[in-house]
Order: C-alpha cells, then sequence, then structure tokens
C-alpha cells in the first residue's frame, strides 16, 4: 500500500470515524437512562437499592469481563466503524461478526485492509438498518395479534410453556455448553447443580448474587489451568 | 391483576423515552455510511463494490433478526412494548436481556421474568438492564482508539485465552443458571431438558449435515422447543403447572 492511500484512509476514514463513532456513544450511553429518568421524574419511581445491587452483581460478574474482551477479540474481524456500530446495536457474535466476515468475502477485500475495513462498516450498517426493519416489522404483527391477553390468567398449557422461557433458555445453553466447550462446562456446572441442591435440601433458594460472582472466577481460574495445560484452545471457542 | 403499572410501561412518554437512543443509532449508521462512501471512493473502491457491502450485510442479518422478535414477544407482556422494543433493537442480544431481566425480578423475590410483576419490580428491572450494558459501552466508546494498547494489558495478546477466558466468564455465570430450575423440577425441568436436547440435535444436524443456515435459527427453535415441551407435558399427563413455577 502506497504511503498516501494510508494517508487518504486515515484522514478521510479513520478520524472521522472515531470522531462519529465517540460522540455517538456517549448520546447513546445518556439515551440509556432516559426510560429510567422518565419512571423516576415523571412517575415518582426509583429502584429499589438493594435488589438493584442484587441483580447487578451478577449481571455485571460476565458482563464485565464479557464487555471489555469482547471489543478487543472481535475488532480484527469488525474493523474500526464495525466496532463502534455493533456494540451498540448489541448481538455481535451472533449476528455482526458474520455479516462483516460476509461482507468482505463477498466483495473479495483482504483483511486487515483500508478496503476490507470500509466494506466491513458498510456490511454491518446494512445489517443495522435490516434489524430496525425487522424490529419495527415485527413489532407491528405483534400488536396485532391478541394472542397475549387472552392466555394470561388462564392457567392453561400454552401459560405454562411461557413460564419456562428461562429454563428453555438455559436448558438451551447448557446444550450448546456441552456442544462445544464440554471441558470448560464441567466445573461450572458441577458447582452449580451441588449448590443448587444444598440450596434445595436447606428448603430455599440461594441467591444467585451470592454464587455467581465465586463460579464465575472459579471457572475463569479453572479455564486458566487447563488453557495452559492445553486441554483447551481458542480457537472455534465462541 | 396487576396490570396497572403496564399502563406506564406502554405510556407515551415510555415510548419517547425509549425512541431516543434508536434515532442516535440511525444518526450514526448514517454518518458512517457517509464516511465510508467518501473515503472508500479515495482508495479505488467502486461504488457497485460498496453497495455490494451494504446489500450482503442487510441479507445476512433479515433471518436472525426475525429470531431476535422471539424475545420481544416473551419479554412485552411483562415490560410493556417500548421498553423491550428499544433493548432488543438497539442494545442487547436475546439471551442477555432474558437474563438481566430475569436476575432483576429475582432479586426483587420473584422466580424469575415470570412472576407478578408491579410497578416496582419493573422499575428495578429497567435500571438493572440498563445499567448492565453500561460497562461495555464505555470500553467501547473510551477504548476503541487504543484498542491495540487495552489488548496487550488485559491478556499480553494472546487471542486464544481471550476466547477462552471470554466463554469461561459467561459459562461460570450460566452454571448456576442451568441447575437452578433443574432441582426444581416439575415444568422448570422438562423445560430444561427440552431446550438442552433440542439443542444437541439441533448442533448435530448443523454440524454432521453442514446446515448452517440452522445455526441462526438454533436458540430460537430450542427455546421454543423447551417451552412447548412443558406445555405438552402439562396438557397431556399434567406434570407440572404454573403453581409449580411460583412456589
Amino acid at each position: 500500500m502506497s504511503v498516501n492511500k494510508e494517508q487518504i484512509f486515515q484522514e478521510k476514514f479513520v478520524v472521522p470515524v472515531h470522531r462519529t463513532g465517540r460522540t455517538t456513544m456517549f448520546m447513546a450511553i445518556v439515551c440509556l437512562f432516559l426510560p429510567g429518568l422518565y419512571l423516576y421524574i415523571v412517575h415518582g419511581l426509583a429502584p429499589t437499592i438493594g435488589p438493584l445491587i442484587g441483580g447487578l452483581v451478577v449481571v455485571w460478574s460476565f458482563m464485565i469481563i464479557m464487555g471489555l474482551l469482547e471489543p478487543i477479540v472481535y475488532y480484527p474481524i469488525l474493523g474500526l466503524g464495525g466496532t463502534y456500530m455493533s456494540f451498540l446495536v448489541g448481538n455481535v457474535l451472533n449476528l455482526r461478526v458474520p455479516v462483516s466476515a460476509t461482507a468482505q468475502q463477498v466483495v473479495g477485500t483482504e483483511e486487515g485492509t483500508p478496503e476490507a475495513e470500509i466494506v466491513s462498516t458498510l456490511g454491518i450498517a446494512g445489517s443495522l438498518i435490516a434489524s430496525e426493519i425487522v424490529m419495527i416489522g415485527g413489532l407491528v404483527l405483534l400488536l396485532n395479534i391478541p394472542y397475549l391477553k387472552e392466555i394470561q390468567g388462564s392457567g392453561g398449557a400454552v401459560e405454562v410453556a411461557l413460564d419456562q422461557v428461562l429454563p428453555a433458555l438455559f436448558g438451551a445453553l447448557g446444550g450448546i455448553f456441552l456442544f462445544k466447550v464440554p471441558k470448560l462446562g464441567i466445573v461450572p456446572l458441577g458447582l452449580g447443580f451441588l449448590i443448587a441442591f444444598i440450596g434445595l435440601k436447606l428448603g430455599k433458594t440461594i441467591p444467585s448474587s451470592i454464587v455467581i460472582p465465586p463460579l464465575v472466577i472459579i471457572s475463569v481460574v479453572t479455564a486458566r489451568i487447563m488453557y495452559k495445560r492445553g486441554w483447551v484452545k481458542g480457537e472455534g471457542m465462541m | 391483576m396487576e396490570g396497572n403499572y403496564l399502563e406506564i410501561a406502554n405510556s407515551p412518554g415510555m415510548w419517547i423515552a425509549c425512541s431516543f437512543i434508536i434515532v442516535v443509532v440511525l444518526v450514526q449508521v448514517i454518518r458512517l455510511i457517509m464516511i465510508s462512501f467518501k473515503a472508500g471512493e479515495a482508495i479505488g473502491l467502486s461504488r457497485a463494490q460498496m453497495l455490494k457491502a451494504v446489500r450482503s450485510g442487510f441479507t445476512t442479518a433479515v433471518v436472525p433478526a426475525i429470531a431476535i422478535l422471539l424475545g420481544l414477544a416473551i419479554l412485552i407482556p411483562r415490560l410493556g412494548v417500548p421498553f423491550p422494543w428499544m433493548r432488543l433493537s438497539v442494545l442487547g442480544s436475546v439471551t442477555y436481556e432474558l437474563i438481566a431481566a430475569g436476575e432483576a425480578a429475582k432479586a426483587m423475590g420473584l422466580e424469575g421474568i415470570t412472576g407478578a410483576f408491579n410497578e416496582q419490580i419493573f422499575t428495578n428491572v429497567v435500571w438493572t438492564m440498563s445499567l448492565g450494558v453500561l460497562f461495555g459501552l464505555l470500553v467501547v466508546a473510551l477504548f476503541t482508539p487504543r484498542i491495540k494498547w487495552l489488548k496487550e494489558k488485559v491478556a499480553g495478546d494472546d487471542e486464544g485465552w481471550m476466547k477462552v477466558m471470554t466463554a469461561a466468564a459467561f459459562f461460570g455465570a450460566v452454571g448456576y443458571m442451568v441447575a437452578e430450575p433443574a432441582v426444581k423440577g416439575g415444568s422448570s425441568l422438562i423445560a430444561l431438558l427440552a431446550g438442552f436436547f433440542a439443542m444437541i440435535v439441533l448442533g448435530i444436524v448443523i454440524t454432521a449435515g453442514k446446515q448452517n443456515w440452522l445455526k441462526e435459527w438454533a436458540l430460537a427453535l430450542a427455546i421454543i422447543g423447551g417451552m412447548a415441551a412443558a406445555g405438552f407435558a402439562f396438557h397431556l399427563f399434567g406434570i407440572g403447572g404454573i403453581e409449580n413455577v411460583g412456589k
């Protein structure tokens, strides 16, 4: 690549993308809290601090590690513009990464070049537009099916099914576990079951805010040992 | 029923509060498309190539986006329409949003996102889901220009370990989340097992049968399978039921 081209790319792409990316990210962070602020200012509803912290401890115990690592891991694929857009709209791994890879493949650019950066950015932009259109269209559809009101409180089989979203989700995640990273799963799953059984025997649920943070740490530490010994590898991991 | 808070959750004010971030996203997308086209032309990409990139992104994303609608359908009865719509169209994945909402409700003493909500629980769920993603957004906002520096600080450039660590952190949290409904028995256990086996079967079909298109649908299908199994077990054999959940 000629020096000139590198310079043009720097001036016309890297600098303005950082500027736009950063500004919009900070605007988005402010907007993130508008629903909560609306509840507080207009309806006088504030969160109760104890349970809020309890919930956050669980969520943050994995979100902080993932929030730090995901941008680093996927940046080489997503590129500059792609990183800003992907982490703002979410679904990075299951949607934006394949989109970026496909776009680069379809246009036929070489990884890591300015061309690939631009193509990745455009591909992810296209995927964002698709997501928003589907979400708006789907919303209109969902709202016109009067299914929910009739089912709720009926006590019927459909309500039983709807009640089981989270167990079904966790079962599915367990399946992915076993399929992709069985060795990493043994420790957190085993300990998880042990603690859940103890809770059952004691006749109460042990709050996840107490269980999950140490489990995450133990899981990472054992993963480190397995990685050092070469039992698990980074390839095909996520 | 406990539906009064839904009037707040669906109020015009809530719609407005949730819409701003979507405007920000659209501004970002449009700006970045414009920058890319200009820069692309300057370094010799053709307009056709660039349009092709946008089009390929668009078509690749349509089907997975449909799977996200499942999350929307699940969250709307509890959280009203605008907030789940904002969360799923902008910030999160179905998995994260369901876990965050469920954990926030559990911290309030419910069984999960399916318990009896009120305005206080709704408020807590909103704040937990919002604060939950804050860290990730800050990392991207602050560190993207210095990402190589950050990489060396965090994992000394060992990419394999970074991937393993990400997976280990996530599954460390999921381990207990899987175990909890499993030991509870009843409908929860059935849904869990069915979701689990559905995923295994789908995994086999995808890898052994080389059905890659199924990948995007796998999680949604497995969830629906798990839920359906719980419903059928109750309907046909009277196993489980609501009271089991509210215990």
